[in-house]
């Protein structure tokens, strides 16, 4: 018997794109987790992680066709919004508001382990293998300015390093990332 | 002068920052239009980008009122589909011991036509829900682009979403639990209290994705929360807020451990949930 569980993300979407709001309640039910859990680790306060996740389901569902299958899977489309948006909302923090969060953050940061344990172990392996494979300065470049919405110029200023450095640091550092993953077969989309 | 191979220089230089959002606007922009040009920096980007989305894959359940929040915004205008509407249609629901689906297929309408499938939605929306989204788009030309996009031919797709759609209007909102348990290797967990009482029942399926098929747990107040655990190994791992009151439908994984997991257990904990148990629990199952 078909229904949407079976269907692919695409299929899904198309779904969306109709205006079916089952289907983009299927959508939240593969996603919404990851979405809220990024919104979360980066904006800390869960009340703003609902507003971040809130905004992007909506904007899915009122511009679905933003989404191309054939640049990224659902996922990560849905992973890249919700980061634009938290990174936009930490940026407009006082700095002292900022500093606050984040040392309360990294209290935190065990349980997200734990979490991360269950839901998504495999992958979790993956990424954790790909990130021994940096140098500590590219790790430290990329945690700063992916989890810590810096910008390259502020995390130079974190580092002492030059711009061009962090720059070329950041790029060099998800390049081998990805050769890693792509070695180990690691893709983020779970169904096809 | 810029040649457009100097400019191609200097925003691919970005490319990496940009993937990861840590760039300035005038920055983001400047390599937002170059990527509409670049093919090359585009594809770039999107595996940049996908590498991120793996470091950011975190997961973490969101509040169950999350989506109730986000269903009521998908453009239904005040009063057409009001409480009053959408709890009648929930009444009959309760009535069949579970809403494991958010909120939104509860209020996906009666059974529809299958043949009508093929016309754009908005001619035969029901609520007129999203009417001002429609409006903004234009839903035929909306359905066109995104078809186009997905590379999907619809006279194709549709035979498929008219027979999916007329097996969720039979299934109900009670889908996923039902699905569960019927699905082959699935477990059926009670949880007791101390004193024998049957608190829960949940559903596990072989892939590890659970559901509550039904919850007697009294209601906490607001600033406290069930919490599902794990016993793995001997180490207790969350698996998700339940909630003050544990619904019908709620979701858990036990990812790969599902054949390694010895006992599942409820606790009540503050409303944030907690890392580690310091508290018995409140309902427990042993797994054989």
């Amino acid at each position: 018997m078909e229904h949407l569980e079976g269907l692919s993300d695409p299929q899904v979407m198309v779904l969306v794109g109709r205006f079916d709001a089952s289907a983009l309640a299927e959508v939240y039910r593969r996603h919404g987790r990851s979405v809220y859990g990024l919104a979360r680790r980066i904006v800390g306060d869960p009340a703003e992680a609902e507003d971040v996740t809130q905004e992007v389901f909506l904007r899915l569902w009122q511009e679905p066709a933003r989404y191309d299958p054939a640049r990224a899977s659902l996922r990560t489309y849905l992973l890249t919004q919700v980061h634009g948006r938290a990174v936009d909302l930490v940026r407009s923090r006082t700095a002292r508001a900022r500093r606050e969060e984040q040392e309360a953050r990294r209290a935190r940061d065990v349980s997200y382990d734990l979490e991360r344990e269950v839901w998504d172990m495999a992958l979790a392996a993956r990424v954790a293998d790909a990130l021994e494979g940096l140098s500590a300065d590219e790790r430290a470049a990329i945690d700063l300015a992916y989890f810590g919405g810096h910008t390259y110029r502020e995390v130079a200023t974190l580092l002492s390093a030059p711009e061009g450095t962090v720059k070329s640091r950041i790029r060099s550092g998800l390049r081998k990332m990805r050769d890693r993953l792509v070695e180990g077969g690691v893709r983020d989309d779970d169904r096809s | 002068m810029t040649t457009a191979r100097d400019q191609h220089h200097q925003v691919s230089d970005l490319l990496g920052p940009y993937a990861l959002d840590a760039v300035d606007a005038e920055e983001a922009a400047r390599v937002k239009r170059h990527l509409e040009e670049c093919h090359r920096c585009r594809a770039e980007v999107d595996q940049l980008r996908e590498v991120a989305a793996a470091l950011g894959n975190t997961a973490e359940p969101p509040p169950e009122h999350l989506w109730d929040r986000i269903a009521d915004r998908l453009g239904s205008p005040a009063g057409e589909l009001g409480p009053g509407a959408r709890y009648g249609e929930r009444a009959g629901l309760a009535a069949a011991g579970a809403s494991p689906l958010p909120p939104a297929l509860e209020r996906a309408g009666p059974p529809r036509h299958s043949r009508n499938r093929a016309r754009p939605r908005g001619a035969r929306q029901r609520h007129g829900r999203r009417a001002w989204t429609a409006a903004a788009m234009g839903t035929a030309a909306a359905c066109a682009a995104l078809a186009v996009v997905l590379g999907i031919d619809l006279s194709n797709a549709n035979g498929r979403v008219a027979q999916l759609q007329t097996s969720l209007a039979r299934q109900g909102p009670a889908a996923a639990v039902a699905a569960a348990l019927a699905s082959p290797g699935h477990r059926v967990v009670e949880l007791h209290a101390d004193d024998g009482a049957r608190l829960a029942e949940l559903v596990v399926q072989r892939n590890g994705v659970g559901y509550v098929v039904a919850s007697s747990m009294a209601g906490l107040p607001d600033d406290e929360t069930y919490q599902l655990w794990a016993k793995i190994a001997g180490q207790p791992i969350s698996l998700g807020l339940l909630g003050s009151t544990p619904r019908a439908g709620a979701a858990f994984s036990l990812g790969t451990s599902v054949g390694e997991a010895q006992q599942l257990m409820v606790t009540v904990e503050p409303a944030g949930g907690v890392v580690t148990p310091d508290r018995g629990p409140v309902a427990s199952a042993t797994l054989s």
